[in-house]
């Protein structure tokens, strides 16, 4: 498994245009945020910051390698390996959890430079942001390495990219909604109470589905 | 280990296509040419032999291990190198050793380097910087550096000329010169198979014409040209095949040497691979 993580790693950060994307997406997301932080509260700005490096920073690792096995027909050479296809799907959720733990350390600094040393709002305030930022990526990783097993690359990057601009209208109505109008009341501790457990399942099933998808192809 | 595979009654069933109660052995030491027309099912074979995909089988061990149950413990000593499945052409030779080298438990990287050396390849050229040849032998480098005891090559020599192809002949006699090692390839180009097989199994589709030893094949098929009298003195048994032409006919006969004895004038030309399989697919058979 640690030589198909390898490679993977190899595709999204050592090929050019893979790793150019990756700085591109980088800095689009914080000219976002700070455009953003212009207008509206910094809180929703933050809110979109997080959950933007977070998601994205989580899920993408997967269209890249995706690509690239797509491109040589990698999949056959790949199970000719002394490895179980489980494994093979495993090696893929493992990375991807490595990128989630990855991202949301980073959006864990950027929390805590924000409480403390911008003082934007509360450690409690931050903490929930952040934590609803991981419950979010985790799902969203979850969804999408589906679209990616089912899908292939092209189709799972189309099907991807409208998940995400769902999400981001999902959640452009839900803050600005809080934050502006005061419609929604929330309990940021019931949300992340119910929002946690649930992407962790929903990530599990995810892993056992794609696991699925692959062996049925290649049976 | 006697056998490298043994495969017992393998079916393999696709909606438009089965591949159909497949049985042969590949004794250790030894190099087995499949060969067969495109569409024969000799993939499908491979990927069943390998467990890339699944079957029904009585029995299917590769190098004394269960594909099914036991297959990741099988293709630890199995080398692979397929015509339609390489290595992402972004990778450089010393990457795709570094990843290797965490996916076998006996990757042996000094060795892997000799032949990265010995084939004159660049270690931090991209793939798809480099000519198919040399890609080609970079694969070789790959499969042969975790000291495989059984290289299955699909249409591995596909698209190399015939100097690079004799050039990896060579290192297939080589491998083979290790009496643990074997080889099981498919490949179009049966000149090659001429070269170097001492089994052949021929796949027409979906099923196993034969499994038969070169020499056999050498010493048993011939083609005899003759018109419509001596075709019908000829015992059925004997025909494998015929090609009715203008006057005469052309018929594949498969017991050679019997024939020699009865009809001891008789012009026969030695049948090669390609003949016997353009006379199994084109030719027709006596009823």
């Amino acid at each position: 498994m640690k030589g198909i993580i390898l490679k993977d790693l190899y595709d999204n950060f050592r090929i050019g245009k893979n790793l150019a994307s990756y700085i591109f997406g980088g800095g689009f997301i914080i000219l976002f945020a700070l455009l953003f932080s212009a207008g509206v509260s910094t809180q929703f700005s933050f809110g979109w910051l997080i959950m933007m490096t977070s998601t994205i920073f989580s899920s993408c690792t997967l269209e890249s390698a995706c690509e690239q096995d797509e491109k040589a027909n990698f999949n056959r050479l790949l199970i000719s390996f002394p490895l179980s296809k489980t494994q093979i799907v495993l090696s893929r959720y493992l990375l991807t959890l490595c990128c989630i733990g990855a991202a949301n350390l980073l959006t864990l600094l950027l929390t805590l430079y924000t409480v403390f040393f911008r003082h934007s709002f509360s450690l409690k305030m931050g903490f929930a942001l952040w934590a609803l930022g991981l419950a979010i990526s985790i799902l969203f990783s979850g969804i999408s390495i589906i679209c990616y097993y089912l899908l292939g690359k092209k189709n799972g990057t189309i099907v991807y990219t409208i998940l995400f601009f769902i999400l981001a209208v999902v959640y452009n109505v839900f803050i600005v909604s809080l934050q502006s109008f005061g419609i929604i009341t929330i309990n940021w501790t019931f949300l992340l109470i119910i929002s946690i457990p649930v992407s962790i399942v929903v990530f599990a099933l995810s892993f056992l589905i794609s696991n699925w998808i692959f062996k049925r192809r290649y049976s | 280990m006697e056998h490298a595979i043994q495969v017992r009654n393998l079916t393999k069933k696709y909606k438009d296509f089965t591949l159909n109660d497949i049985s042969f052995d590949l004794p250790s030491g030894t190099i087995m040419g499949l060969i067969g027309e495109n569409g024969a099912g000799k993939s499908t074979l491979i990927n069943a032999i390998l467990g890339i995909s699944e079957s029904d089988y009585e029995q299917a061990d590769i190098l004394g291990y269960d594909i099914a149950s036991q297959g990741s413990f099988a293709r630890e000593d199995v080398a692979t190198i397929f015509c339609d499945s390489h290595f992402d052409q972004e990778f450089t030779p010393l990457f795709l050793g570094k990843m290797l080298s965490k996916v076998y438990k006996n990757w042996d990287q000094k060795a892997y380097m000799n032949y990265l050396e010995r084939f004159d390849l660049p270690l931090k050229k991209r793939l798809k910087k480099m000519s198919t040849g040399m890609r080609v032998k970079v694969e070789f480098a790959a499969a042969l550096s975790h000291h495989p005891k059984l290289l299955v090559l699909d249409e591995a020599t596909s698209g190399l000329d015939p100097v690079f192809r004799d050039e990896l002949l060579d290192i297939l006699r080589e491998f083979t010169e290790d009496e643990e090692h074997s080889v099981f390839i498919s490949s179009h180009i049966t000149s090659d198979l001429d070269k170097i097989a001492d089994y052949i199994a021929y796949l027409h589709e979906g099923n196993l014409q034969f499994v038969s030893s070169y020499d056999d094949l050498r010493n048993n098929y011939g083609i005899i040209n003759c018109g419509q009298q001596f075709f019908d003195a000829l015992s059925r048994e004997d025909i494998a095949a015929y090609r009715k032409e203008a006057y005469s006919y052309r018929v594949l006969v498969n017991n050679r040497q019997k024939l020699r004895q009865v009809f001891q004038d008789i012009q026969m030309e030695n049948a090669s691979i390609e003949d016997i399989m353009v006379f199994y697919v084109k030719g027709e058979k006596v009823r």
